[in-house]
C-alpha cells in the first residue's frame, strides 16, 4: 500500500458532534488508530471518532497535515509547533485527549511539554486550580511535606 | 482544565524540572504517589536531556539554567550535596553512575574511588581499572558524547552524535584562543563550552565564534564539570554511585582538573542526610 501524497485517497473521518472532515490519507495516517484501520481495510465508510469534536479533529488535522508535509524542514516544524500550541487551557485539554485517543506520539508529546511548561515553577495551589484537583492531605501531612521538600518552595 | 487521565498527567510530570516536582509532591496523594514511584524516577531521568553546570570551590554549586545564547551572565547556587568526606587530600568529580561496573575515564597515575551515595555514604577504591592504559590526562575527556584532543592552538573534537552509534562519530577541527582548553559540552545546543585559558569559553560551531561566560555568585578560581539532575533515590532504587577521582598525595601533577561530570542532584532531604562541606580542596 503506497502511501505517498501522489496517490494518496481521501478518507472520511465523523466527529462525536456529527461533522464530517474530508482528509487526505497520507496525512490521517499519522494518527496510529487510523492508521490500524486502513491497514485493516476498515477505513471505507466514514470512520466515526466518537471522542473528538469537530473543532478538536480540525485541528489534529492541520497538525498532521502540516507534519505529513514531507518539504517541511525541522526548524521550521518546530517554529510551527510553537505557534500551534499558543492556546488556551480548553483547547489543550481536548487536543491533549485527541491525540491521546487517537494515538499521535508526536503531538501528545508536544501539548504534554507545552502543559509542563505551563506549570513549571507554580505553586501547589495553582496546579490544583488548573486541574481541578481536590486537596486531599491533612493540614498536618501538607505541611511536613513542605518541610521535607522546603528546598523547593525557596 | 477538566482531569486528565493518570497516564497524561505521567506524561506531563516527567517533563518537570525536579525542583518543580519536589514542590508538587504537596499537590494530592495520588500526585505525590506518582513522584516517588521508582518507574517514574527512571522515566523522568530518561527523559532528561538537559544538562547543567556544577561548579566546586569547596562547596558545590549549580548554575539554575544554562545561559541562553544572548545572555553570557549565569548564577551560581548553593548544593546541599551529602558527599565528599573523603579519605585523601584532593578530589575532583568524574561522573555518576547506576552501576559499579560503569567506572571510566581514570587517570593512570591516579586513584579512582566510588563515593556510595546508597550504602552509608561511603568510599570505595576501584582497583585494577581496564581503561586506565588509555587516558593519561582526563582534562581531555569529556564524558558521555564527545572526546577531543588538544595540541597547542589545534583542538581536534571528535563528537557522537547519535549516543551509542559508532557510524555517528564525526570529528571537526577548531583553532582555540588558548593553548590551555579544557573541554565541556552541551549537546543540546550544540555549542561547545570549555574552560579555555581560565574562563569558561563557549564555541560555536555554526557562527564559528567564541564568546566568555561570566558566573557570578561563586568566588573565582572553582572546578566545573556537568551534570543532568534526577529525582532517582540512592535508598529506593538502583544503585547511583559519585565517581570521583582522587588524586595521589605524592604526586601532585596527575591530574589536572574536574571534568564533565553526570551527577545526580539529591532532591529528597528525607531520603537522605544532608551534610555540607567536606574536604575538597583545590590545588592549582
Amino acid at each position: 500500500m503506497s502511501l505517498s501524497p501522489s496517490t494518496s485517497k481521501m478518507l472520511s473521518l465523523k466527529s462525536s458532534d456529527g461533522k464530517v472532515l474530508e482528509v487526505e490519507e497520507h496525512v490521517a495516517v499519522l494518527c496510529e488508530t487510523i492508521k490500524s484501520l486502513v491497514e485493516d481495510g476498515c477505513a471505507d465508510s466514514p470512520i466515526p471518532l466518537a471522542n473528538v469534536d469537530g473543532a478538536t479533529l480540525g485541528n489534529v488535522m492541520e497538525w498532521c497535515k502540516k507534519h505529513a508535509d514531507q518539504k517541511a524542514s525541522a526548524d521550521d516544524l518546530e517554529d510551527w509547533d510553537a505557534e500551534f500550541v499558543e492556546r488556551d487551557q480548553g483547547e489543550l485539554y481536548h487536543l491533549i485527549m485527541a491525540a491521546n485517543y487517537l494515538n499521535i506520539k508526536g503531538l501528545l508529546d508536544l501539548i504534554c511539554q507545552k502543559v509542563a511548561d505551563m506549570i513549571k515553577g507554580k505553586h501547589p495551589e495553582k496546579i490544583r486550580e488548573i486541574f481541578n484537583i481536590e486537596n486531599d492531605f491533612t493540614p498536618e501531612q501538607q505541611e511536613q511535606i513542605r518541610k521535607d521538600n522546603s528546598w523547593a518552595f525557596e | 482544565m477538566p482531569t486528565l487521565p493518570h497516564k497524561i498527567i505521567v506524561h506531563i510530570l516527567s517533563r518537570l524540572p525536579v525542583k518543580s516536582l519536589c514542590r508538587f509532591r504537596c499537590v494530592s496523594k495520588p500526585w505525590r504517589t506518582i513522584i516517588s514511584e521508582p518507574h517514574f524516577a527512571k522515566t523522568h531521568l530518561d527523559r532528561t536531556q538537559h544538562e547543567r553546570l556544577i561548579l566546586i570551590d569547596g562547596e558545590i554549586y549549580t548554575v539554575e539554567d544554562k545561559q541562553s545564547s544572548s545572555d553570557n551572565v549565569a548564577m551560581a547556587v548553593e548544593l546541599n550535596f551529602p558527599c565528599l568526606k573523603s579519605p585523601i587530600e584532593w578530589i575532583g568529580i568524574l561522573g555518576s553512575c547506576d552501576d559499579e561496573d560503569e567506572g571510566e575515564d581514570v587517570c593512570s597515575e591516579s586513584i579512582v574511588s566510588v563515593y556510595t551515595l546508597r550504602t552509608n555514604n561511603s568510599w570505595r577504591r576501584i582497583e585494577d581499572n581496564p581503561f586506565s592504559q588509555f587516558v593519561h590526562d582526563l582534562s581531555h575527556m569529556v564524558f558521555l558524547n564527545g572526546a577531543l584532543h588538544c595540541n597547542g592552538y589545534r583542538c581536534d573534537v571528535c563528537v557522537m552524535k547519535e549516543y551509542g552509534v559508532r557510524e555517528s562519530w564525526t570529528k571537526f577541527t577548531i583553532t582555540v584562543p588558548d593553548v590551555t582548553v579544557e573541554p565541556l559540552w552541551f549537546p543540546n545546543s550544540g555549542e561547545i563550552m570549555w574552560v579555555c585559558g581560565g574562563k569558561l569559553n563557549v564555541y560555536n560551531p555554526n557562527g564559528k565564534t567564541f564568546r566568555d561566560v561570566v558566573i557570578r555568585g561563586i568566588p573565582a578560581p572553582f572546578e566545573v564539570g556537568i551534570y543532568v539532575e534526577s529525582i532517582v533515590s540512592p535508598n529506593y532504587s538502583s544503585r547511583i554511585d559519585t565517581i570521583a577521582a582522587s588524586q595521589v598525595q605524592d604526586n601532585p601533577n596527575a591530574m589536572t582538573n574536574v571534568k564533565s561530570s553526570r551527577c545526580h542532584r539529591q532532591a529528597a532531604p528525607t531520603d537522605l542526610p544532608a551534610r555540607k562541606g567536606g574536604t575538597i580542596r583545590t590545588d592549582r
